[in-house]
Formats: structure tokens, C-alpha cells, sequence
């Protein structure tokens, strides 16, 4: 697919009678990965929620492919857009062909057969590289494993944009980087929700900064994730450096920025 | 609690005067102005008691001594103390089951009924009470009148039913009119009325023995409640006792508990002869027809295709004073019931 | 995968092959002493195929007690089966049952205050009675579900909560009109009908269950997705796209629907509902197409023989089948407890 795969113009998200995102625009071309950075409360969740159609737009409009979020069906946008939670259940009386299955959901009825969506599965699980995991039972499976198969669930859904809200936080560092890996090499559009900066600066083709429900910047990962913005938005001192490899950004911890410039946003909810 | 200290004095004082001159005090006497008929010099002799300790559902409980202040729980204990003449000594009744029966010693309708529920300690300690009379063993709980050893150290004297006791061993095993008058002559002791409890249970044992059982051998049902699952008359109770004394044979018998649950398959299995209805005002006998006719399997019973019913009073459904009562009334009611095959 | 469909498929047929084997049997078991061949009579009578020659008595005992009851049990357990599944689906939570929004507390309050008032006419009771119940079962739904949606939204936790506060207060209400206003023995029969029976089964109690699972029964089935959907959170099942509020509103609903009528037949039997579901999947994994079927089954086999062994194993007399499911079910669910331990050990 190529164009723009998602479009958000002029978003504002209201919870609770709080504005929780005001303001935000930005595009993401087909094919790429964007990645969310921003301190806790800072919105990406919501951004996140809002692309998938779960929360509505108090003003602004979300476009997916060209077409308005409002004006499509639960299904529609469910065949369109997949989501990957943060935290997999720990128990679900399935197996990993079951559990990759429920992505088929919004496939289900008229639009798939049956063979096509034992289709959809295997295809979902080479794709995430998980069908080595084929037949086990899901409450056996590793951290990182389950997280492969979360991709896979989503996979399975045949969707053109892939929306993960920090899925790699309670894993171990290999399997992080598996996940990202995978992620990144799968050849959809991607909006990733992220914590660890350096991640986000090796896998995402760009990077919005988000801050107290706002946008504060967007683009490549070297421009946008400079020491002044991380600085600004995050209190903390860094500096970023060019791996020997290739150049691309590195982002080194020099120390907490104490006082001022310490951003706990004011609307954070956790604060 | 000081209003109680005089009539703890007054009890004390009771008790050493019987301890102090067994057999030189009538106690009947001390209590000036009782209801208790004069009594000859031979009974007044015979009346009086030596002290002693008896074991009434595991509490000891002491004879002779001859309570002024009774309070009574249940109509079993009510209309036993009116029988025994001591109306006069009753202070309040509670948790009665249905008007009391006038007894022996007047009308029975001039006791005060204090409360209609299970009265609360309070309730029952403002009437300054030296004695209690409990059909129930149940009456006498934290959340009732109160616990029997907190009682008698307030010096108010408890006294339980002996047929009621809740304990397997307590328990009258079976129930029979021969240990019923034995408890009458038991509450006599404790009461101080040993000669009225003696002519009551002659009296009783007179009475039954005049009673002509049925002869006809018929089975029978003690229906005392429960629609789905009907609650019954069992082998060692006092239903048991009544419907052996009036000739019927209890379906139920050979369970061993006073009364129990059972089955309607149970009951069409035996189709009794004759169905015995206890008669309450919370559950008449004629709810419980309705329940029978309604119920398409119990509608098949002869007994209720042919309205073979006995009809039996809810207060005289459990061992006391009305029990011999109630076998001539199931007599005479079954004289009037046909059976055919 | 297809090894492990045909297997499930199997395990409910098996299943309704032992159903059905069993309401023969349980019709047959009973303090009566009644011969098969006379059970069978009175049956084929009944459903026009041969004259029988019995009394009218024996006839009743198979007509208006025995078949009744074994059916009511078969319906209700599928009933209450079918209710623990959806519970614990909705709410994520293994330990939920069919009562979680306090349906029990409920509908006891409504049948004992009908008990208690004294109605008179017992015809008048047992009409009253069953519909109290299924009242009082929808008013402490109502009220679960105001609680929970004023805390904050209708959500797993929240919603057992609720359950929680309004289950305890309807009990407290209960014992409340209980101790105002039971004299003499009348506490018997409130508290049989507490402890649940089958007692007073009877072809209206049938239709009754049966209504309610034939209502219910297919939402549930064709909803089945949306209930595997659930296990994986809420945003990512309304991510696959079905609103999940709806759905969970309007299932807590039918269930409630479900178990209110099951309650006002039989009273609240327990541990039906928390146990089957988790002793079925064992069986046939959490995919709730076919869960659902074979729990309900499963349900129906299992009150049959609960209930068969309540009425005869103190012959003449009558234990609560409460009581029963409780001594079978526990024992069994420390078990699957066990197990499951152990193969997550493993």
C-alpha cells in the first residue's frame, strides 16, 4: 500500500471531561514505523486508542487510508487497524492456533471461509515468526513468546496498520529487540507506543514527541529526539551520538535534570 | 441492676430458709397467698421437699426451692405451670404458639404475654423474674432470654423442657406419656408444687387410660409443614408418642428424630390412611389441604381424594399438658373417618 | 487443530448420549421402589404410545414427581452451567459464578418475603412464590449494576464489587424479615428453599427452565467469539471490533434473565455454576463454541445425579441438593486446582 496510511488532523481527545490530547496532526506514510515517545500521561495511549476507533475525536478527524474514522463501522475499522495489548492475560485455556484465530474475528461470517482463515492463521504465525509455537498450549508459553503470538493474533487480522501500546515493557532485553525486530521487518504500517528512547531511535522510521497531550515534534529519529527536546520534555541530560555502524542516532544517559526542568506534565493523571 | 439486688436477696433468702429446715418449711406455705389449693396435713407433709440437684440438659438445676417471679417461654411451658396451678407466680409469658389453654388453676387468659417473638434478655430481666421456663432450649441463648449460666448468676433460676433438650442424650429416646409425667412431676419439684404436679399427672395417666385406641390399625402421616418438602412427625418425638397412643401407626416411625424432612415420593410410596394436620396460625390445616389437593402427585393420595384428615392444634403438637387431650381428640376425629379400599 | 475440534465435538456428543442415559436412569431411581418396566409404563402412556395398568398413585410418582424433577435438573444445571461460563468470561475472574451480581441474595429475599407473609392460598404461593424470586433476582441486578456504573464504569472489577456489596445486603435484608417474622417452624421451609431443592419440581418449573435456556442459550452460542475475545483484555477485544460495553451489558443481562428463572424454580443451588465450567474446559479447552455446549451438558448430567443422590441416599427423608453439589463439587475443584498447578509447573 502506499500513500498515507494514517492521517490525524487536529485531534483532541476528551476523558473524564479532561482534555487529554489537544491539538495533535501528523501523518504516517504507508510501509513506515512511527514511533510514540513521551513521559507517562503524555497521551500516547489515547493517540493510540483513537487511531484503533476506540475512543472518539472531541474534535479533529482521524483518517485511515483516505477514509474517516467516524464514518466507518466497528468491523470496518476492526479489518483495517489491529491493536496489540500491553499485558496478555495470563490465562487463557487456549492454544496458540486459538489464540492467533481471534484475530480472524472481524474476517469472520461473510468475508472468510473457513479455509481461509486457517489461512490467515499460519500465514500470521511464519510472519511473526512464531510457528515454530504452532499447537502449544498458551499457558506454557515465555513472555516473549506470548508477545510473539500477540503479533501473530494481529497479523492475523490482515490489517494494514499495526498499533502496539508499549508492547515490550515486562520483557527481557532479547526478547525487546525480537519483538522489535519483527515488528519493523513486517512491512505494515506501525504506530508503536514506546518507553525506551534508544529503541525507538534504532527501529522507527520516525518519531512523534508527545507532551502533556500534545505534539511537541515529529520526524526522523536524529531530529526529533534531540538533547534539547529530551531535555525539555523529559528532565532528563543526554546526548546523542552516531553509531560507527551506520550513523543513526545513539542516545546516551548523562544525568536527571533537577528543578525546572523536570516535566511531570501538569495534566499527568499519575502525578 | 440494683432493682435486681432485692430480688436477689428475696431468692437467696428463699433458698437458705428451704436449705437451712428441709422439711420443717412447706415451701408452698412461705409463698403467702399462692393459688395452690390448701392442702391437707398428709400432702402438706408429703409436700415438702429436701433439696436437690437435678440435671436438666446438662445445667443442674435445684429443687425445692419455690420460685414467686416465673417468667415462661413457649405455650408448653405456659400452659404446664397454669396446670400446676401457679398462675398467680407467672409473671410473663412469651413466644407462644396460640391461646393458652386455661389450666387447672384459672384462666389462663390473665398472664401477661410480654412479647410475641423470642424476648431479648432485657425484656425478660425487667420483670424482675426468679425463675424461667423454657419449652424450647433455644429460648435460652445470648440472643434470647439469655445464656443459662449468666442467669443463674443473677440468681434467676432455668429450667428447659426436658423433652426439648437439644443434645442426643438429653433427649427422650423415645418420647413416651411415661416419661412425660415424669417431667411433670419433675417441674413440680423445681416449682415447688409436688403435690398439684403428682394429681396432674395421676389425673393425665387416669385420662389416657380411659382412652380406647383406634383398632383399626391405620397408617398414618404427622403433616406439620413445608410445601415442597414436607417437615413430619418422626419415630422418637412426641408425635410419635400421640399417634401410638390414639392407634395409629406413624409411616415415618422408624426414623429416629423427633420430627424430620421427607419426600412426597416417600409418602405415595407408603399412602397412608390418614394424614395428620397440625393447625398453626402462621400454617393452618387447610393451607396445608390446599398444598396437597394442589400438588397433581399428592392429589392422588387416598387420604386426601377421600379428605381423611385429622386436624391437631400446633401448641399440642409438642409433649406437654395437651398431649393426652390430643389423643382423644385424634380418637374421636378418627371415629368419623371411613376407609375404604 | 482440527485433531483437537473433532475431539470436542466428540465430548459432546458423548455428553448427550450420557444426558440422556441418565434422565432415563434417574427416572427410574427413587425411594418409590418402582420397577423399571412400570417407570416405562407410565411413560409410554403418557406419551401416547401404550396403555399402562397402574394405580393412580404410581402413575403420579412418575408423572408429577420423578419425570418433573429429573428434567427441572437437566434444565437448571445446564442453566446455571451455561451462566458460570459467561460470568467467568466476562469478568476474566475463574472464581466468578452465576450469582456474582448478587442474583442469589436476591431472589432469596423476594421468596422469603413471600414465605413469611403468609399468603394464605398455597396456590397463590406457588405462583408467587417463583415470581418473587425472578423479581428479586432482577433488583439486585439493577441495583449491581447502578453501583458499578457509578463507580466508575461496568467493568470486570467493578462489576464484582457491586456484586459483592449488593449480595451482602440482600442477605442482611433476608435474615431481616426472617427474624421479624418467622414463628413456630415456618424457618424450616425458608431455609430448605435457601439451600436450594428440587423438591418442588414440577412441569411448569419445567417449562419454565426450559423457556429461560432456550431464550438464552442461543445468544450465548452465537456471541460465543465475543466471549473469546474477552480473555484478551477489553481495548484489544474492542480493537477486533464489536463494542464490548454493549456486549457485556447485554450478556450480564440474559444471565441474569437465565439464572433468575433458574433460582425461582430451584432456589440457589451452588457451586453448579463455578465448578462445571472449569471441570468442562479441562476437556475441551477455552474456545467458547465449544465450551458452551458441553458445560451445559455437562451442567445437566451432573445436577441430575446430584439431585438423584439428594433424594434417596437418606431414604425416607430429603437432603438439600445444595448440600451435595457442594460435597461432590468441592473435592473436585481442589483437583482442577491441583492439576492446573501442575501443568503450569510443568
Amino acid at each position: 500500500m502506499t500513500g498515507v496510511a494514517v492521517r490525524v488532523d487536529a485531534l483532541s481527545v476528551e476523558r473524564s471531561g479532561r482534555r487529554v490530547l489537544d491539538g495533535v496532526s501528523l501523518e504516517v506514510p504507508a510501509g513506515t514505523v512511527l514511533g510514540l515517545v513521551g513521559p507517562n500521561g503524555a497521551g500516547k495511549s489515547t493517540l493510540l486508542a483513537a487511531i484503533a476507533g476506540i475512543l472518539p475525536a472531541a474534535t479533529g478527524t482521524v483518517r485511515l487510508g483516505g477514509s474517516d474514522l467516524a464514518a466507518l463501522g466497528r468491523r470496518d475499522i476492526a479489518r483495517m487497524v489491529a491493536w496489540m495489548e500491553q499485558h496478555s492475560a495470563n490465562d487463557i485455556a487456549m492454544t496458540v492456533d486459538e489464540v492467533v484465530g481471534l484475530g480472524t474475528f472481524p474476517h469472520r461470517g461473510r468475508a472468510w471461509s473457513r479455509a481461509q482463515q486457517a489461512d490467515a492463521v499460519a500465514g500470521a504465525l511464519s510472519a511473526a515468526g512464531a510457528a515454530h509455537l504452532a499447537g502449544r498450549s498458551w499457558g506454557r508459553l515465555s513472555g516473549g513468546e506470548r508477545q510473539r503470538v500477540g503479533i501473530a493474533r494481529a497479523l492475523a487480522q490482515r490489517p494494514r496498520v499495526l498499533l502496539l501500546d508499549e508492547p515490550t515493557n515486562h520483557l527481557d532485553v532479547s526478547a525487546q529487540l525480537a519483538t522489535l525486530e519483527c515488528v519493523a521487518g513486517l512491512g505494515i504500517t506501525v504506530v508503536a507506543a514506546l518507553h525506551d528512547l534508544n529503541h525507538a531511535a534504532r527501529y522507527c522510521d520516525a518519531v512523534a514527541v508527545l507532551d502533556g497531550g500534545g505534539l511537541h515534534r515529529i520526524g526522523p529519529p536524529r531530529e526529533a529526539l534531540s538533547s534539547a527536546t529530551i531535555a525539555r520534555v523529559f528532565g532528563v541530560a543526554t546526548s546523542v551520538l552516531s553509531h560507527p555502524d551506520d550513523g543513526r542516532a545513539v542516545i546516551a544517559l548523562d544525568g536527571h535534570l533537577g528543578g525546572a526542568g523536570y516535566s511531570s506534565s501538569p495534566r499527568d493523571p499519575r502525578s | 441492676m440494683s432493682r435486681l439486688r432485692p430480688s436477689l436477696a428475696a431468692a437467696s433468702a428463699l433458698f437458705l430458709a428451704a436449705c437451712a429446715a428441709p422439711g420443717d418449711a412447706d415451701p408452698a406455705d412461705a409463698v403467702g397467698g399462692s393459688a395452690v389449693p390448701s392442702a391437707s396435713p398428709e400432702v402438706a407433709a408429703t409436700a415438702a421437699v429436701a433439696p436437690a440437684t437435678i440435671d436438666n440438659c446438662g445445667t443442674p438445676v435445684v429443687t425445692g426451692t419455690s420460685p414467686e417471679r416465673i417468667v415462661a417461654i413457649k405455650s408448653s411451658a405456659a400452659e404446664l405451670l397454669l396446670a400446676l396451678g401457679l398462675e398467680d407466680r407467672v409473671v410473663g409469658a412469651a413466644f407462644l404458639d396460640g391461646p393458652l389453654e386455661t389450666g387447672a388453676g384459672g384462666d389462663g387468659g390473665a398472664v401477661s404475654v410480654i412479647s410475641d417473638g423470642l424476648p431479648g434478655q432485657e425484656a425478660v430481666l425487667a420483670l424482675e423474674p426468679d425463675a424461667i421456663f423454657a419449652g424450647w432450649e433455644s429460648n435460652l441463648s445470648v440472643d434470647g432470654a439469655g445464656e443459662r449460666s449468666r442467669l443463674e448468676e443473677l440468681g434467676v433460676l432455668t429450667y428447659v423442657a426436658p423433652s426439648a433438650c437439644k443434645e442426643a442424650d438429653y433427649q427422650p429416646h423415645p418420647m413416651t406419656f411415661a416419661v412425660l409425667m415424669d417431667h411433670i412431676r419433675e417441674a413440680g419439684d423445681v416449682f415447688g408444687a409436688v403435690a398439684p404436679a403428682d394429681a396432674l399427672a395421676a389425673d393425665l395417666e387416669a385420662r389416657l387410660a380411659s382412652i380406647a385406641p383406634d383398632e383399626r390399625g391405620l397408617t398414618a402421616l404427622w403433616y406439620s409443614s413445608g410445601s415442597d418438602t414436607p417437615y413430619v412427625g418422626a419415630g422418637i418425638g412426641a408425635p410419635q408418642m400421640i399417634m401410638g397412643a390414639a392407634g395409629l401407626s406413624n409411616i415415618v416411625g422408624d426414623v429416629e428424630d423427633t420430627w424430620t424432612s421427607v419426600s412426597w415420593e416417600a409418602v405415595a410410596a407408603e399412602d397412608p390412611d390418614v394424614i395428620v394436620l397440625v393447625d398453626a396460625a402462621w400454617n393452618t390445616a387447610e393451607n396445608k389441604i390446599e398444598v396437597l389437593q394442589d400438588n397433581p402427585a399428592t392429589a392422588q393420595l387416598s387420604a386426601v381424594r377421600q379428605g381423611r384428615y385429622v386436624v391437631v392444634p400446633f401448641a399440642a403438637s409438642e409433649a406437654g399438658v395437651r398431649s393426652v387431650s390430643a389423643v382423644a381428640d385424634i380418637v374421636d376425629q378418627l371415629a368419623g373417618i371411613t376407609v375404604q379400599d | 487443530m482440527a485433531a483437537t475440534a473433532r475431539s470436542a465435538w466428540g465430548l459432546s456428543a458423548v455428553l448427550a448420549l450420557a444426558l440422556i442415559a441418565s434422565l432415563a436412569a434417574a427416572a427410574s431411581i427413587g425411594v418409590a421402589g418402582l420397577s423399571l418396566g412400570t417407570v416405562w409404563q407410565v411413560v409410554a402412556d403418557h406419551l401416547g404410545l401404550a396403555a399402562a395398568d397402574v394405580s393412580a398413585l404410581t402413575d403420579a410418582i412418575v408423572w408429577e414427581i420423578r419425570v418433573p424433577r429429573v428434567l427441572t435438573a437437566a434444565a437448571v444445571g445446564a442453566g446455571l452451567a451455561i451462566a458460570g461460563v459467561v460470568m467467568q468470561a466476562l469478568t476474566r475472574n475463574p472464581l466468578a459464578d452465576p450469582y456474582l451480581l448478587g442474583l442469589s441474595s436476591g431472589a432469596s429475599l423476594g421468596a422469603v418475603g413471600v414465605l413469611l407473609l403468609g399468603l394464605g392460598s398455597a396456590v397463590a404461593l406457588s405462583v408467587a412464590l417463583p415470581a418473587a424470586a425472578f423479581a428479586g433476582a432482577l433488583l439486585a441486578l439493577a441495583a449491581s449494576l447502578a453501583i458499578a456504573r457509578a463507580a466508575g464504569a461496568i467493568g470486570p472489577a467493578t462489576v464484582v464489587l457491586a456484586g459483592l456489596a449488593v449480595s451482602q445486603f440482600f442477605a442482611a435484608l433476608t435474615s431481616l424479615v426472617i427474624f421479624l417474622t418467622a414463628q413456630g417452624d415456618s424457618y424450616r421451609q425458608v431455609l430448605a428453599w435457601l439451600l436450594g431443592s428440587l423438591a418442588g419440581s414440577t412441569w411448569t418449573t419445567v417449562v419454565v427452565a426450559a423457556a429461560a435456556l432456550a431464550v438464552v442459550l442461543p445468544l450465548v452460542v452465537a456471541w460465543a467469539s465475543r466471549l473469546d475475545a474477552f480473555a484478551l483484555g477489553d481495548t484489544a477485544a474492542q480493537a477486533l471490533g464489536f463494542s464490548v460495553r454493549a456486549t457485556r451489558l447485554a450478556l450480564f443481562v440474559a444471565v441474569s434473565l437465565l439464572t433468575g428463572a433458574m433460582v425461582s424454580a430451584s432456589g440457589a443451588i451452588g457451586f453448579v455454576g463455578l465448578i462445571l465450567p472449569h471441570l468442562v474446559r479441562g476437556l475441551t479447552g477455552g474456545i467458547h463454541r465449544r465450551l458452551v455446549p458441553a458445560a451445559a451438558l455437562g451442567g445437566a448430567v451432573f445436577l441430575v445425579w446430584a439431585d438423584t443422590l439428594a433424594r434417596t441416599i437418606v431414604d425416607p427423608r430429603e437432603l438439600p441438593v445444595g448440600v451435595v453439589t457442594a460435597v461432590i463439587g468441592v473435592p473436585a475443584f481442589v483437583i482442577v486446582l491441583v492439576r492446573a498447578r501442575r501443568r503450569r509447573a510443568s
